[in-house]
C-alpha cells in the first residue's frame, strides 16, 4: 500500500511540475513578447511545440550517448525534484541535502554536453565548451550562497530549513542570508540560460549552440526537461531563501497541500519575473565577460553573506 | 501498443500552429521578415519561430533570386530537416526567374530541385503577402496537401537527376572537399 | 582650393600621372599602367589610406580594359579615382599586384579576375575559387562578349522560351 501510494504521489508531482513548468514556459515568452510591444504566442504554446517535435520522425542518431544523454539529463532532473519539499507532497524531502540538490540540478547540463559532444557537430562542441565553462563559472558564488545557508542555520537539510523560517522568518529578511540569495538569483541566471549569460546557447550565432543537433524526439524531450528544470529551479529558491510554504491552518489536509502549491507558485512566479525582466533588458555576455563577471561581484557578495552568517 | 494514427488530428493541430523556420535568407526577401518577426507583425502569435538549427526546423522560407551556389546549401539543409518539411517561396524569382530570367547565375524554377508548397507572387510581396502565404500553408496543413516532403521521397529521382544536370555529378563530396587543398597549402606554409 | 593643391603636390611627386580636380572632394588621376605602384605608393605617402575598390571597365570598341582604383583619403577626405588602361586580350590583360601596399587589394583583385579575367601579377591566391562556381570559372561572364542568353538556354534549358533579340519574349 505504501508503495503504491509513494507512486501516485511521484507522479502526480511530476504532472504537476511539467504542466507548470510549459506554463512558465509560455509566461516566459508571452512576457518577453510584452516588453517587446509584441502580442506574443498563446500561454500553452510550449505545449504545442512538443507536441509536435514529438510527433516528428527522427531518422538520424549519432550513437548511444546521444541517445543517452538526453535521458540522462531528465532522469537527474526528476529526481532532483523528487529531493526538493513542495508541502506535504514531496517523496524523498527528509533526505534533500542543499549540496545533492544543487548537485543534481547542475547534471542535466552534462548529460546534454555529452549528447551534444557525442554529434561531432562543430557548433555542438564550441557550445559545450562555453556551457562547461560557465557551469565552471557559477560554481564559486553558487558554493559560498550554499555556506553561508549552511552556517546560519547549522543544518544542510533543505527541509529543516523550511521548517527552520516559519518560525523564524524568510531568510532574506537577514542581511547575511539576503547577500546570498542576491548572488544565487545572479547564479539563477544562468541555470535559466537566459541573458546576460545565454552565450553557450547564442542563437543566431552559434546556432543554438549544443542543441543544433537535436531534433524531433531528441528535442522534445529535452523541452519536457527545460520544464521540470524550470520548476525544480525557482521551487529550490522559493524554498530555501522565500520561506518556503507550510501551511496547517485549514483542517482537511488536502486544502492545505492545495494552499501550500498556490503560495509556493506565487514565490517561484516572482521568482521568475525577475529572471524574465533581467533577460529581456540585458544584452549577451562573452564568455570571457561572463566568467569575469561570476569570480568577482556574486563572489564577493556571497562570500560577505557567509562571513557574515558564520560570525 | 498504442495506435498512433489515433493522435493524428492532435498532431496535425501542433504542426499547424507550431511552425518554426529555418533562419536561411536569400536574395532580397530576407529583409521583409524583421517587420514579420517584431513588433509590427508580430509572427509569433501564429506560434512561429526564427530557428537557427536546420534538425528542429519545419518550414523553410526561400526568401527571394536562388543562385546555384546557394540552391546546393538549401537542398543539403532542405534533407537535414526531419521529416514532416514544408517549404514556402517568395516572390517571381524562385517561380520563373523574374527580373533574373537572362542572368547566368539565378536558377529559373526552384521547384525542379526541391518541391515547393506554396509561392507568393510579388517582386518582393510585401509582409502582409507574407503572412496570406503562411495562412495558406496552414490551411494545406490542416487538408494534408502540403505534401512536399512525400514528393521529395517518391519523385527523388526526377529531382536528383535535375540536380545533377546543373552541378554535375558527385557535387556533393566535391563541395564539400573544396576548400581542402587551400587549407593544406596553407599549413604548410606555416 | 584644397583639392587643387593636393593635385599639384602629388603630380610633382609623380610626373608621368596626369590629374585633375572633377568637383569638391574629389580628384582624378590616369596613369600608364606599369607606373601603377609607384603612383599607389604616392599616394599613400600623401596620406589616401584607404583602398575603397578596384572597379573594370570592359571599352570593347577600344579593345581596352579600364581599370579604376577608388582611393579614399581620411586626412583630405578626398576620394581619388585613379584609371589606368589595359589590353583587353585574357593573355595581355596583365596588371602588377598592389597588395603589397594596401592588402585590401587583394580581395578587390581575385574580384576583377573571376568576372573579367585580368590577371594580377604576384598575387597568389589568385587561382583560389571566389564567388563563382565551378561552372563558370574561366568564362569571365562580365566581358561584353559574353553570350548570356546562349549560356543560360544552354546552361538552365530553357530553350525555345526567348526570343534571340531580347525584344519579344514569351513566359
Amino acid at each position: 500500500m505504501m508503495v503504491i501510494e509513494t507512486a501516485l504521489k511521484a507522479l502526480l508531482i511530476l504532472l504537476y511540475a511539467t504542466f507548470v513548468g510549459f506554463m512558465f514556459m509560455g509566461i516566459i515568452r508571452i512576457v518577453t513578447a510584452r516588453i517587446h510591444r509584441r502580442v506574443g504566442p498563446p500561454i500553452y504554446q510550449p505545449i504545442l511545440d512538443t507536441i509536435k517535435l514529438l510527433s516528428k520522425k527522427s531518422s538520424i542518431t549519432h550513437g548511444l550517448i546521444y541517445d543517452f544523454g538526453i535521458i540522462y539529463a531528465l532522469g537527474a532532473t526528476i529526481l532532483a525534484l523528487m529531493f526538493i519539499p513542495l508541502g506535504g507532497v514531496s517523496i524523498l524531502r527528509a533526505y534533500g541535502d542543499l549540496i545533492l540538490i544543487t548537485f543534481l540540478l547542475e547534471i542535466p547540463m552534462l548529460g546534454i554536453m555529452f549528447a551534444a559532444m557525442s554529434s561531432g557537430n562543430p557548433w555542438a562542441g564550441l557550445g559545450a565548451q562555453r556551457a562547461l565553462l560557465t557551469l565552471l563559472a557559477i560554481q564559486v558564488p553558487l558554493g559560498f550562497a550554499i555556506v553561508a545557508l549552511g552556517e546560519f542555520y547549522g543544518t544542510f537539510s533543505t527541509y529543516q530549513i523550511v521548517m527552520a523560517q516559519q518560525s523564524m522568518g524568510w531568510s532574506i529578511t537577514s542581511l547575511p542570508l539576503l547577500l546570498a540569495a542576491v548572488a544565487y538569483d545572479l547564479v539563477l541566471q544562468a541555470m535559466f540560460g537566459k541573458e546576460p549569460f545565454d552565450i553557450m546557447i547564442a542563437p543566431g550565432e552559434i546556432s543554438l549552440g549544443p542543441m543544433v543537433e537535436f531534433g524531433g524526439k531528441h528535442m522534445g524531450i529535452l523541452q519536457i526537461q527545460h520544464a521540470i528544470a524550470l520548476f525544480a529551479e525557482t521551487l529550490f529558491f522559493s524554498n530555501i531563501f522565500l520561506g518556503g510554504a507550510v501551511i496547517t491552518a485549514f483542517a482537511s489536509p488536502i486544502i492545505n497541500t492545495l494552499a501550500t502549491l498556490v503560495v509556493l507558485l506565487i514565490k517561484q512566479t516572482a521568482v521568475l519575473m525577475v529572471a524574465i525582466f533581467i533577460g529581456a533588458i540585458f544584452p549577451r555576455f562573452t564568455i570571457d565577460q561572463a566568467a569575469r563577471f561570476y569570480w568577482k561581484w556574486p563572489t564577493i557578495i556571497a562570500a560577505a553573506g557567509a562571513i557574515l552568517a558564520a560570525l | 501498443m498504442v495506435d498512433w494514427r489515433l493522435f493524428e488530428p492532435l498532431f496535425e493541430f501542433a504542426r499547424r500552429k507550431s511552425l518554426w523556420i529555418v533562419a536561411f535568407c536569400t536574395g532580397c526577401g530576407g529583409i521583409e521578415m524583421p517587420p514579420l518577426m517584431t513588433s509590427r507583425y508580430d509572427l509569433e502569435r501564429f506560434g512561429m519561430m526564427p530557428n537557427p538549427a536546420p534538425r528542429m526546423a519545419d518550414l523553410f522560407l526561400i526568401t527571394g533570386y536562388v543562385t546555384p551556389k546557394t540552391l546546393k546549401r538549401i537542398i543539403i539543409t532542405y534533407e537535414l530537416q526531419p521529416d514532416p518539411k514544408y517549404v514556402m517561396a517568395h516572390g517571381s524569382c524562385p517561380l520563373n526567374g523574374g527580373v533574373y530570367w537572362d542572368a547566368y547565375n539565378a536558377i529559373k524554377h526552384l521547384d525542379k530541385y526541391i518541391p515547393v508548397d506554396v509561392i507568393i507572387a510579388g517582386c518582393m510581396p510585401r509582409p502582409e503577402a507574407v503572412m496570406d502565404g503562411i495562412n495558406k500553408i496552414m490551411e494545406m496543413i490542416e487538408k494534408g496537401t502540403a505534401d512536399g516532403w512525400k514528393r521529395y521521397k517518391e519523385n527523388y529521382e526526377y529531382y536528383r537527376k535535375n540536380q545533377d544536370e546543373l552541378f554535375g555529378e558527385g557535387w556533393r563530396e566535391k563541395e564539400a572537399r573544396r576548400w581542402i587543398p587551400w587549407l593544406m597549402d596553407r599549413k604548410k606554409e606555416e | 582650393m584644397r583639392e587643387q593643391a593636393i593635385v599639384e603636390k602629388i603630380l610633382k611627386e609623380a610626373p608621368y600621372a596626369e590629374g585633375k580636380v572633377r568637383r569638391e572632394r574629389r580628384v582624378e588621376f590616369t596613369v600608364p599602367a606599369e607606373r601603377i605602384k609607384d603612383f599607389l605608393m604616392t599616394l599613400k605617402e600623401n596620406s589616401f589610406e584607404l583602398m575603397l575598390q578596384i572597379t573594370v571597365v570592359d571599352w570593347l570598341k577600344d579593345g581596352e580594359y579600364e581599370l579604376v582604383y577608388q582611393m579614399w583619403s581620411i586626412t583630405h577626405r578626398t576620394h581619388a579615382m585613379v584609371r589606368t588602361r589595359i589590353p583587353r586580350e585574357l593573355d595581355k590583360a596583365r596588371m602588377p599586384t598592389v597588395r603589397d601596399i594596401y592588402p585590401a587589394a587583394e580581395t578587390y583583385e581575385r574580384d576583377a579576375h573571376d568576372f573579367f579575367g585580368v590577371y594580377f601579377e604576384g598575387n597568389e591566391k589568385m587561382e583560389m575559387p571566389w564567388i563563382l562556381d565551378d561552372k563558370e570559372q574561366g568564362l569571365f561572364p562580365h566581358r561584353k562578349d559574353f553570350d548570356m542568353l546562349g549560356y543560360v538556354k544552354r546552361k538552365y534549358k530553357i530553350l525555345d522560351r526567348f526570343d534571340e533579340n531580347k525584344d519579344n519574349y514569351v513566359i
